[in-house]
């Protein structure tokens, strides 16, 4: 690990990506254990039984009106703190590919994606890579509120 | 969320595990019986001379177009005035007395759900499930959108 590295960047469906802070990052699980929840909403299907805790199981591609073109084989688990009370919380994102850590400063700060409303409710912020404005995911907003998918 | 107070009963179908209060069961009838020789069981079935529906359920809780014969018993339910039957390849009681009950996380939980909760059960992980609730989305019409069994 680079000491300048501070965020985590990972595609979540065909060259698209979003990013983390790298001190959100707990485990990258390969072939994760997941139980599919009846009834829940498409982006967030199932449990995934990480160190005895089942954990929310997310992928962004359903959420932002995408399609996961590839198979979801890793969950790279996450942790982040509830607005609502402070308390410690982990959550997965379901990736099929490695995600790669980066630097990112603020001079490559741009504004959010156009491509889905989705974006505001779940970004805080987004950086310029290359060509492609990449958000910063709000975990606490991703895993403690319940989003509208958009068709 | 407190701990549970009543009995549980643990009923399995499609891989699928779901909790439920054991005041809930009326009965649980054997499919073999019912089945009686040839005649598959019809989705509305006489049971020890009540009346009443019996649907198979898939592990997302759609409603299957057909009774699933395959599964071993017919656990048959009340949910306020009504009583109903789901088919269930395993019933068991839990166990554990006082199991723990986890919300569901926020981002998956839906108001109309009957599944607000679980449970984890060694590796397992069972569903709480009211079943005035599993009634009123058994009549939905947002079970029967897929096809199944």
């Amino acid at each position: 690990m680079n000491a300048g590295h501070n965020a985590v960047l990972f595609e979540f469906t065909n060259g698209r990506h979003a990013a983390i802070g790298l001190h959100e990052v707990a485990e990258l699980v390969m072939s994760p254990r997941l139980v599919n929840v009846p009834l829940a909403p498409d982006y967030c299907h199932s449990l995934c039984i990480w160190q005895d805790r089942a954990i929310p199981f997310v992928e962004l591609a359903p959420l932002i009106g995408q399609r996961t073109l590839k198979k979801i084989s890793l969950a790279l688990v996450v942790t982040y703190f509830a607005q609502s009370n402070g308390e410690q919380r982990w959550g997965a994102l379901g990736l099929s590919t490695y995600f790669r850590m980066m630097s990112v400063s603020d001079d490559a700060a741009c504004l959010l994606p156009q491509d889905s409303p989705a974006w505001p409710s779940i970004a805080h912020s987004c950086f310029q890579l290359v060509d492609e404005n990449v958000p910063i995911l709000n975990l606490n907003a991703l895993f403690e509120q319940r989003l509208q998918l958009i068709p | 969320m407190n701990a549970a107070a009543a009995g549980y009963a643990l009923i399995c179908f499609d891989g699928l595990n779901l909790l439920i209060d054991q005041h809930a069961i009326v009965s649980l009838e054997n499919m073999v019986t019912l089945r009686d020789g040839d005649d598959e069981v019809k989705a509305s079935e006489i049971i020890e001379g009540n009346a009443c529906e019996v649907h198979s359920l898939t592990a997302h809780l759609s409603v299957a177009n057909r009774v699933d014969t395959r599964c071993r018993y017919i656990v048959v339910l009340q949910a306020d005035k009504q009583r109903f039957g789901i088919t269930a390849d395993s019933v068991q009681s839990l166990l554990i007395q006082d199991p723990t009950l986890h919300s569901l996380p926020v981002c998956m939980n839906i108001s109309e759900s009957p599944i607000k909760a679980y449970v984890q059960i060694e590796e397992r992980i069972a569903f709480c499930c009211d079943v005035g609730a599993l009634w009123g989305h058994i009549n939905s019409s947002e079970s029967r959108h897929e096809c199944g069994a």
